[in-house]
């Protein structure tokens, strides 16, 4: 047998297994489960800085990662994670960081944010302080 | 009897690592952070991520006190130790 | 477990501590050698937080003259700081 033909087999092996990983569907209780186990993270997960970030859509926002790039553009989108879609951006020190002179738009990672400056006019204090209440006792509750 | 042989018998400071938390809340004590620094304080309160709530709380930084704070939160992904002082 | 008579004031679990922050002005230390002081708007269970007319201090080692520490000073109006950044948050009297 040819190192070629070893290959192909080892590929075809792959793909086949696979395929046959894919076509198995789980049980019903395993979907159940499943089900369950998404409802307990999307309930216990903090909403609240995901809500409030949707709030701030299509404002302008300057995110600073923890690498010190900063990034300044439009907010897009936001997700659980915190993950960030950014339009328009242009890096706050072109200078020191010229990699993304080109780049128009970005998804940025939530773990690698350190700040978000956000426009303060754009903020309800007394309203964000309110729901920050109001989810520090459905935490409480939850933990009782 | 099922008691594992040469185990010691356990004292009141001795049962398990949260039975010792719950013991010297209201002591003082002395936090270690990964960083190096020093957090000395009374315990108001420790939960299960070990985040700690101190009163009256001193910062040692290389031994040197370096600020005091009213209360202090300290998260705790960045505890070392805590330490109940004499 | 102890439960205190004035429940939903009283520092039963640490983050009740930062609760009772809320719209007081916080001192934050952070990782990297970075410190907030800032009016605290919203927290959650990672620390996440939302800072007002925020100061920072950044401390960086001077790199012309040896191990001497320098500050540097910056201003934000409105900040979200993200939790696994967070060391101590304390209050200010």
């Amino acid at each position: 047998m040819t190192a070629k033909t070893r290959r192909h087999l080892t590929l075809k092996f792959i793909a086949k297994t696979l395929q046959t990983r894919a076509s198995k569907s789980p049980s019903p209780p395993l979907i159940r489960f499943r089900h369950n186990l998404n409802r307990a993270y999307r309930t216990s997960a903090t909403m609240l800085f995901f809500s409030f970030f949707k709030t701030l859509v299509d404002h302008e926002v300057t995110i600073e990662l923890k690498n010190d790039l900063s990034i300044r553009g439009t907010l897009k989108s936001v997700d659980q994670f915190l993950n960030i879609k950014l339009d328009e951006i242009q890096v706050v020190d072109e200078v020191k960081y010229p990699h993304l002179s080109a780049v128009k738009n970005v998804f940025i990672r939530g773990s690698v944010v350190r700040y978000v400056h956000l426009p303060a006019n754009a903020v309800d204090t007394a309203l964000l302080e309110d729901a920050t209440r109001r989810e520090a006792a459905a935490q409480a509750n939850k933990a009782k | 009897m099922a008691d594992a042989p040469g185990e010691a018998a356990p004292t009141s400071s001795s049962k398990d690592p949260s039975s010792f938390l719950s013991e010297i809340h209201g002591a003082p004590i002395t936090v270690k952070l990964n960083s190096g620094v020093e957090y000395k304080g009374e315990l108001q309160s420790v939960d299960g991520y070990m985040n700690i709530a101190l009163e009256n709380t001193e910062e040692y930084v290389n031994g040197e006190r370096k600020n005091r704070y009213g209360d202090v939160f300290i998260r705790g992904n960045n505890v070392l130790y805590i330490s109940a002082d004499k | 477990m102890a439960d205190t008579e004035n429940g939903t004031s009283a520092v039963a679990e640490p983050l009740d501590l930062v609760r009772l922050s809320l719209d007081e002005v916080v001192f934050v230390k952070l990782r990297g050698d970075r410190e907030l002081r800032g009016r605290l708007h919203a927290y959650d269970s990672h620390c996440n937080l939302v800072l007002g007319e925020v100061e920072e201090t950044i401390y960086v080692v001077d790199e012309d003259d040896d191990d001497t520490i320098r500050t540097v000073k910056k201003n934000s109006e409105m900040l979200f700081v993200r939790g696994d950044s967070v060391v101590i948050i304390a209050t200010t009297t």
